[in-house]
């Protein structure tokens, strides 16, 4: 085993897997073209990557392929920086306000319990098919998954640091800022990570549901068209960006955690 | 005074010419180089030496958790091949005990393992929780303790299956120092009941300095034994005494020529 | 308590916004309607058939994905080789909206009922199987020595003192947020295909029903409330058994 961070190893780890996805995608359009799997469950493999390639230019695609990428990055975005918004400030109050914390813990223990999904239909009738009933449910699944993890990373906050910096300024938001913040950074990314993910979850489950543009849509859309090749190709395309996502995250992590070697 | 033969009593432990190397990386680090001991029946054996000397190594080799890269450790006239359990008890800095188990059921785990039944079992571990001052704990679990006592615990688990040799790696480490103190004086309290053999590694000179009857100072890495020295202050020792001081003083220039080296 | 005080005026500033008549009554109905909703749904027993459906993918998921969860989580802890080649796959799942794998799941499954149980166990599965690694792999290499230097040299009796509880534990703290996962997952499976509560409510929504829908919704908000809460006392007395660290001395 060759260990280290050199690219060698990197390709060692890699590597396998390759060999396995590759192994499994060739099994299975071996299986469509001998007919053992039908090409209504499968696409072949040629027909998968053509899908692919072709997504920006596929006339076929409602509104093209592009609009439908964007709307849904757009629509996660925006429920994203609402989710912040609303939940990291929320969180905050909820840590270090003990009475807040007595009053509205046992509240939103139990409301987060609630599936959010089951309100979407009731979502969809107040906002309409549009995006915002996605933006409304992506809030609603990333919401919780975000403020349950950010009051469990600060609980992590060193007080110790807290009064250590005290004794230097009296200014609430320097401590804030340079301190607090900066000390439970990998914690907090985490939880931006789970908040992100969860928001993407919800937008794509809503846009599967009810909605006519979206990379959700088109996954239905490819579905419910027979397309399968074009249901597959927005499939890989919807778990490429989700990957992305975390691989940047993770990336931002390790970053964040060298520099953070006292911990 | 120093003194690399036994005293009273026959040798219960005999390290042979212990060495060890591992690789980690891409480097060997030696470990241990030549290390001889003997070890009486009912002394207290202390080992002291700078950090990263392989005391714990040297340790964990008598445990029989680790094999040595050359040497033999013969332990009650047996060689030893792996861990001795009702010969040899080893007790960790991190307490290790089972978050599952409430404490009377952690004490008893050594004796569960070889097989005593359980009322017998209950019976002996509830000797041993009252021998480290945990009686009325027995039903509460392990994160419900504070570190102290969950060293005694620890502790009272090791002692349970009666063993002839006990063994401690910086139990006391990870413990603020008044119960270090405070576990200091019990484990010097029970040892002199117990009349066990120990061997204890520490990085405190001052703990050292209270509780051994021998002191083996081991230089920096890799580590060799530098001296061992007899510790004739009489018991129950006062750690504040002049006597116990001028010991520590006496293992402070010993360590620090050791480490000069 | 506070707590009731606040729910009582979520339900009074809910009639409030009824009155202002921002939405029309249609869309967002007024508590007591949809109160009285529920009283009658649960009194005729109206959806029981679609709350059997559901509870039983739910279940049928929930314990598919859990038990196979812990199994697979103990063996990754076990097996370096199996975990190197199994874990970067289900963390990578557990990042993508699984979501998207439904119509992908029922072309290979060719059964709704199937379909459903396979997608809600996948959620179990993730959640399930990576505790169950993350406690197992806490027993650092040291609790296998301390079992060692009692005795424990055979396998079996490494197993049953140490390996097995602290899976256990591991498991059962993880169910609560399992089963809640599972919960979503039955209700995205029953919203895209029928039967099952969600589509119910999806249907209720489409024919306006608004008060009727917003009364499931409720129903099925105060089974998962009550659900959370039982869960909550196994999730916190497994956690307390897996406490290692100890609070302050």
């Amino acid at each position: 085993m060759i260990k280290g961070n050199s690219a060698l190893s990197l390709l060692q780890r890699v590597v396998p897997h390759l060999i396995i996805v590759a192994g499994v995608l060739l099994s299975l359009d071996f299986l469509v073209r001998v007919g053992w799997i039908s090409r209504w469950t499968f696409p072949t493999l040629d027909d998968l990557l053509r899908a692919l390639y072709t997504f920006g230019s596929n006339p076929e695609v409602p509104h093209g392929f592009i609009s439908n990428y964007l709307t849904t990055l757009y629509t996660v975005m925006i429920a994203f920086m609402i989710v912040i918004g609303v939940g990291l400030p929320s969180s905050f109050a909820l840590v270090l306000n003990k009475g807040a914390r007595d009053v509205f813990y046992p509240l939103i223990l139990a409301f987060f319990a609630i599936p959010a999904v089951i309100l979407y239909p009731a979502i969809v009738l107040l906002f309409g098919i549009g995006i915002e009933s996605k933006i409304a449910l992506g809030v609603l699944v990333g919401l919780p998954p975000l403020i349950i993890t950010t009051t469990g990373a600060l609980s992590y906050l060193n007080w110790g640091y807290l009064r250590m910096a005290r004794v230097f300024t009296n200014s609430v938001s320097k401590i804030f800022v340079k301190v607090a913040i900066p000390s439970i950074f990998p914690i907090l990314t985490t939880a931006l990570q789970l908040g992100l993910s969860y928001t993407f979850v919800g937008v794509i489950v809503g846009e599967m549901v009810a909605s006519g543009i979206g990379m959700g849509f088109l996954v239905s859309w490819g579905n419910t068209t027979f397309r399968t090749p074009i249901m597959y190709a927005a499939t890989v395309v919807v778990i490429l960006t989700a990957l992305a996502i975390n691989l940047t995250f993770s990336w931002l992590d390790r970053r964040v955690r060298g520099r953070m070697r006292t911990l | 005074m120093s003194s690399l033969e036994t005293r009273s009593g026959w040798s219960v432990i005999r390290v042979e010419g212990i060495s060890h190397s591992y690789s980690i990386a891409n480097s060997v680090i030696d470990a241990l180089s030549d290390v001889s001991l003997e070890v009486s029946q009912g002394e207290f054996f202390t080992i002291i030496g700078p950090s990263g000397c392989g005391k714990s190594t040297l340790l964990n080799i008598m445990a029989g958790l680790i094999k040595p890269t050359k040497g033999t450790v013969i332990v009650a006239g047996k060689k030893v091949n792996g861990p001795q359990p009702g010969t040899i008890s080893y007790v960790f800095q991190n307490p290790l005990l089972l978050p599952w188990r409430t404490v009377i059921d952690n004490v008893g785990l050594g004796l569960e393992l070889s097989g005593v039944k359980k009322e017998k079992r209950r019976e002996v571990a509830m000797e041993y929780l009252k021998l480290v001052g945990l009686s009325g704990f027995e039903n509460m679990y392990p994160s419900e303790l504070s570190g102290g006592m969950q060293q005694r615990v620890a502790i009272a688990r090791a002692l349970a299956v009666n063993p002839e040799i006990l063994l401690m790696d910086e139990p006391f480490g990870a413990l603020d120092e008044q119960t270090r103190l405070m576990l200091g004086e019990d484990l010097s309290r029970i040892w002199m009941h117990s009349k066990k053999t120990v061997v204890f590694v520490t990085h405190s000179l001052a703990e050292a300095a209270f509780l051994s009857t021998r002191v083996a100072v081991m230089s920096a890495r890799p580590g060799r034994i530098i001296d061992v020295v007899d510790i004739d202050v009489e018991r129950p020792r006062d750690p504040e005494s002049e006597g116990v001081q001028k010991v520590r003083r006496e293992l402070w220039l010993k360590l620090k020529r050791g480490i000069g080296k | 308590m506070v707590q009731l005080a606040i729910v009582a005026s979520f339900f009074i500033g809910w009639e409030v916004f009824v009155l202002l008549r921002i939405y029309p009554e249609v869309l967002l109905p007024r508590p007591i309607t949809v109160l009285n909703e529920v009283l009658r749904i649960v009194t005729t027993g109206r959806y029981l058939d679609h709350f059997v459906y559901t509870a039983s993918t739910f279940a049928s998921g929930l314990c598919l994905g859990s038990v196979t969860g812990l199994l697979f989580g103990m063996l990754m802890a076990e097996l370096r080789y199996v975990r190197g080649l199994a874990l970067p796959y289900i963390l990578m799942v557990a990042a993508i909206p699984k979501s998207i794998f439904i119509p992908i799941i029922l072309k290979f499954l060719g059964d709704v009922f199937v379909m459903k149980i396979a997608y809600i166990s996948i959620f179990s599965f993730i959640f399930v199987s990576l505790n169950v690694l993350s406690g197992l792999r806490t027993l650092t290499a040291d609790y296998l020595s301390m079992v060692k230097t009692f005795g424990a040299t055979r396998k079996t009796q490494v197993y049953r003192k140490l390996l097995w509880p602290a899976a256990y534990f591991s498991f059962l703290a993880s169910l609560r947020t399992a089963t809640l996962y599972s919960l979503v997952g039955a209700i995205v499976g029953d919203l895209l295909y029928s039967p099952g509560i969600g589509y119910i409510v999806s249907a209720l929504s489409h024919s306006l029903r608004t008060s009727t829908l917003y009364g499931v919704i409720m129903i099925v908000a105060l089974i998962a409330i009550t659900i959370n809460f039982v869960l909550l006392r196994i999730e916190g007395k497994a956690r307390m058994k897996l406490r290692l660290v100890e609070v302050t001395a």
